[in-house]
């Protein structure tokens, strides 16, 4: 896995979205994996994530191409590296500030919805997280102003004890001038004037920021009044001599102090507020020298935090070459399939939204059910299941909405039921296809109101469970033959996750092989290390009717049998090779080379994916580099261009 | 009487140590709770030994300038913690523990615990007088240190110097208000001082008042406080002017307490 960050200049973030979409058509170019862009300070980041390092070389190619300038490009260790400092905003002039990381996650997230980004970089963004509550919760980052206008409301901070009455006046044409009416409008002050020598200009920004425009020759009157003066750029007009008048009559009398951040440097101000005891007066040279400081003193203490940004890239690093990357809460998916599963995981389990977990027998749906409850703030609640097609459904109606006292016939005792019982946590439904129409009924009533009534009461009580089914039928199909009620299938099928069989997605294979291996020689206390190519290849050509779980069975009782630390051929059932079908079936007669087979095979794969490569490569469980070699060698990639 | 000298000893140790921490919250912005709570620790020792040495005398800690002089800490502490635990302002207590630490150092230093009372001063009269002096220069200690502070913080934002002490200290505002409510609280409570001591002296000595080193400094003490006080409310003065009107004042008043007290002739005891 070969990360990189690109650096272009920020006109390429005038139009975002349109970014993203362009982003979309590299990765599908060059072979990418995960992409994702953050806007920063000056300039836009694009991250990507891909297998080979040539593809990276492909995307710089793309770029200059089309004409995009790059400002810098980075490669792994200084490309994480890189991600974690813009992530926390380290060299703009904003770290520490909370709304710098907000931003980044804003970005990262359409990203996201894009569907540009995979596990690498959701882990990658996950860590910066981490980081950035580490740095959050530093104090001292934020005991400096960085900008212009932060450092204004640090100055009168200095001065007035609040400043909530206080009258500011704005004035000026240009940057910073929306930061300072900005920030200014923000604290609520007393009053906000803003004088622009346009008075139209003026009305327009004041919309924006809940100001009141003045006109020029009402300036030396609004300054009289203010507390706060502030001259940004542009304010190269002049006073008339009758307001300079004014102000030096003002200068005499006023008692209260007054801050004038003279960032524009106009003449006159300075020139009439001479240093009095109540009238602090700043130019814009003293000003930049306060940020010079500000900024070499918060250096000092991010150097403190090297150290840490360096062990989180190490750390990230020591994920990325373990196989800790396909794994989800004790799920193992490679394949783009489960790593969408994951992502929706993650995203479901923020609310106690209802789930339908569909997928073939042994394709792991309770660990999915599992995975959104430990993912979600239920998770130190219980998780409890019940599989509603081994249970009677008059007992499984008392299992779950229990019963009084005497209810039935062997009721000894009154139960409170699971739903009740799991207060706080979550229910997951097995095989909830199975149910009786009546069961669903009274299921569906207990998800609308929330409540159960217990057999034999009449008291509904409430139920605080989430609550997540799985099936192994198509419920629609069940639905319109009439035997699964379409209202509570609608109902449960709010967020609906497809768990593929394991035939689709091949690339997942030798991972759960090695998830297995090292599983079950903990268990067995056994050291089979390896399995042999044939074994591997046999078991990846196997149609997985019983999907996982037939493959952990598989596995279990190949390490079991196993004689030497690895498994061989013998190891496995004969059923595994026995099912393995011919690959083509009109060619089966005649004899003809592996070259040839393969061939034929990618041939007709990429004509049934009108030459989607990433689909093929996957079924085939290759790279799409590989993929890409193979075509080459067998002339194919003339025929598809 | 010992235990009495041991909690005066213990009551330092405390001040001393509150001072440290102080510092170190004012310099690293860490552990200012720990600070707060060694000085309060220190002044409910101080408490205990005042209270103790009221009951076994029957007589209240004012009798002496060593004794007077602890009870000054005691209020200055008790008014600072006040103001603390109201405006949740922290900052400045390095400085108010740091004279809480000499002070305390100088009455143990100096204290008797068995000398006895002069007879003039075995009146309930006296006990007032002394305690209203006490409560106003406690009063004007705490407007000293907003208004030093308010000088040194005014100095660094005009000269357009940011160091440590515009990074720590409170707005220039708070601490011009925190002066100006002090003096004139504790204004009040010397002009009513000095009518007690007047009365006494009318007791006492047969006349109320004599031009005497001691007394002549507490009255010029008075003029400094009232000017400042009549400034700020019929002028509107405020910030630099009345913080070093404060400053002077509050000089005035060590001058009078400590060294007059002590190395001039007066007939005043102490």
């Amino acid at each position: 896995m070969q990360l990189t960050a690109i650096r272009l200049p920020s006109e390429q973030s005038v139009d975002f979205p349109r970014l993203l979409d362009r982003l979309n058509s590299v990765m599908q170019e060059c072979s990418i994996e995960e992409a994702c862009a953050l806007r920063y300070w000056e300039w836009i980041s694009i991250y990507l994530a891909g297998e080979q390092s040539d593809d990276m070389d492909c995307v710089q190619t793309y770029l200059r191409v089309r004409n995009v300038d790059i400002l810098s490009s980075q490669k792994d260790r200084q490309a994480v590296r890189q991600f974690y400092k813009e992530y926390l905003g380290e060299e703009s002039p904003f770290i520490g500030e909370p709304s710098v990381q907000a931003k980044a996650q804003g970005d990262f997230r359409r990203s996201m919805q894009n569907g540009l980004t995979g596990a690498v970089l959701r882990h990658l963004k996950k860590t910066a997280d981490q980081l950035g509550e580490t740095f959050g919760s530093v104090e001292e980052f934020r005991a400096h102003a960085m900008s212009p206008e932060a450092l204004s409301g640090e100055l009168a901070g200095k001065i007035m004890e609040d400043v909530s009455d206080a009258v500011i006046t704005v004035i000026g044409t240009s940057d910073p001038l929306e930061h300072f009416l900005e920030y200014w409008s923000r604290q609520h002050v007393g009053r906000l004037y803003f004088c622009h020598p346009e008075f139209e200009a003026a009305e327009q920004q004041c919309l924006a920021f809940d100001a009141l425009p003045i006109r020029q020759e009402e300036v030396g009157e609004a300054l009289s009044q203010s507390d706060i003066i502030i001259v940004a750029s542009g304010a190269e007009q002049r006073l008339a001599p009758s307001q300079t008048a004014i102000l030096e009559s003002i200068q005499k009398q006023r008692k209260k102090h007054q801050l004038i951040y003279n960032w524009g440097n106009l003449p006159e101000i300075s020139a009439v507020f001479s240093r009095s005891s109540s009238i602090f007066v700043y130019n814009r040279e003293e000003l930049e020298e306060a940020l010079v400081q500000a900024r070499k003193k918060r250096q000092r203490i991010l150097d403190r935090f090297q150290p840490r940004i360096n062990e989180q890239v190490e750390e990230f690093f020591d994920w990325l070459y373990s196989d800790q990357r396909y794994r989800f809460h004790g799920i193992v998916g490679k394949s783009h399939q489960m790593q969408q599963v994951f992502e929706l995981v993650e995203r479901v389990a923020e609310t106690d939204i209802t789930v339908l977990i569909q997928g073939e027998t042994g394709t792991g749906k309770e660990l999915v059910a599992r995975a959104i409850h430990e993912t979600s703030q239920r998770k130190d609640g219980p998780f409890v299941t019940i599989n509603c097609g081994a249970i009677p459904e008059t007992l499984l109606e008392g299992e779950l909405f229990g019963h009084e006292k005497g209810a039935f016939t062997g009721a000894t005792s009154a139960r409170k039921g699971l739903l009740k019982e799991a207060a706080g946590g979550t229910v997951f439904l097995d095989e909830i296809g199975d149910t009786t129409q009546m069961f669903q009924v009274k299921l569906l009533r207990a998800l609308q109101e929330r409540e159960v009534t217990p057999l034999g009461s009449s008291i509904p009580e409430a139920i605080d469970v989430r609550i997540i089914a799985a099936t192994s039928k198509q419920l629609q199909e069940e639905v319109e033959r009439g035997t699964f009620r379409s209202d509570l299938y609608y109902r449960i099928n709010v967020v609906r996750i497809a768990l593929p069989p394991l035939r689709e997605r091949k690339e997942d294979i030798l991972p759960l092989i090695n998830h297995f291996l090292q599983k079950y020689n903990t268990k067995m206390g056994k050291q089979v290390e390896v399995i042999s190519k044939e074994a591997a290849e046999a078991l990846m050509a196997y149609e997985w009717k019983g999907n996982i779980r037939e493959l952990e069975n598989i596995m279990e009782r190949a390490i079991a049998l196993s004689v030497d630390h690895r498994i061989n051929r013998d190891d496995l059932p004969v059923s595994v090779f026995q099912q393995t079908e011919p690959i083509s079936q009109e060619s089966t007669q005649e004899v003809r080379t592996l070259e040839e087979v393969e061939r034929q095979y990618i041939h007709q794969l990429l004509q049934q994916s009108e030459g989607n490569y990433s689909e093929v490569a996957e079924k085939l469980g290759i790279g799409r580099t590989t993929l890409w070699r193979k075509m080459k060698k067998y002339g194919l990639e003339q025929e598809e261009n | 009487m010992a235990i009495v000298l041991a909690l005066h000893f213990g009551s330092l140790v405390l001040y001393l140590l509150s001072f440290l921490y102080y510092w170190r919250f004012f310099v690293t912005k860490h552990s200012g709770r720990t600070a707060t709570l060694i000085l309060l620790a220190g002044l409910t020792v101080h408490s205990v030994m005042l209270v103790l040495y009221t009951a076994q005398r029957n007589i209240l800690p004012l009798g002496q300038f060593a004794l007077a002089a602890t009870s000054f800490v005691w209020l200055f502490g008790l008014f600072y913690f006040i103001q603390e635990f109201l405006l949740r302002e922290q900052e400045f207590g390095v400085f108010v523990t740091a004279i809480l630490s000499i002070v305390q150092t100088i009455s143990i230093l100096t204290v008797d615990y068995s000398r006895p009372l002069a007879d003039i001063l075995q009146n309930v009269m006296f006990e007032v007088h002394v305690a209203f002096m006490l409560f106003a220069y406690a009063s004007f200690a705490l407007g000293f240190i907003a208004a030093l502070m308010y000088v040194i913080l005014f100095k660094e934002i005009q000269g357009h110097r940011f160091g440590l002490f515009y990074s720590r200290l409170p707005s220039l505002e708070f601490l011009d208000k925190l002066n100006l409510r002090s003096v004139l609280i504790g204004l009040a409570f010397l002009t009513i001082g000095i009518g007690f001591g007047m009365l006494n002296a009318g007791e006492a000595w047969g006349f109320f008042w004599e031009w005497d080193p001691k007394l002549t400094v507490v009255f010029i003490n008075w003029v400094i406080y009232l000017v400042l006080g009549i400034s700020h409310l019929l002028l509107n003065w405020r910030g630099q002017r009345t913080s070093l009107l404060s400053i002077l004042g509050f000089l005035m008043v060590v001058f009078s307490f400590f060294i007059v007290t002590n190395f001039a002739s007066t007939i005043h005891t102490f």
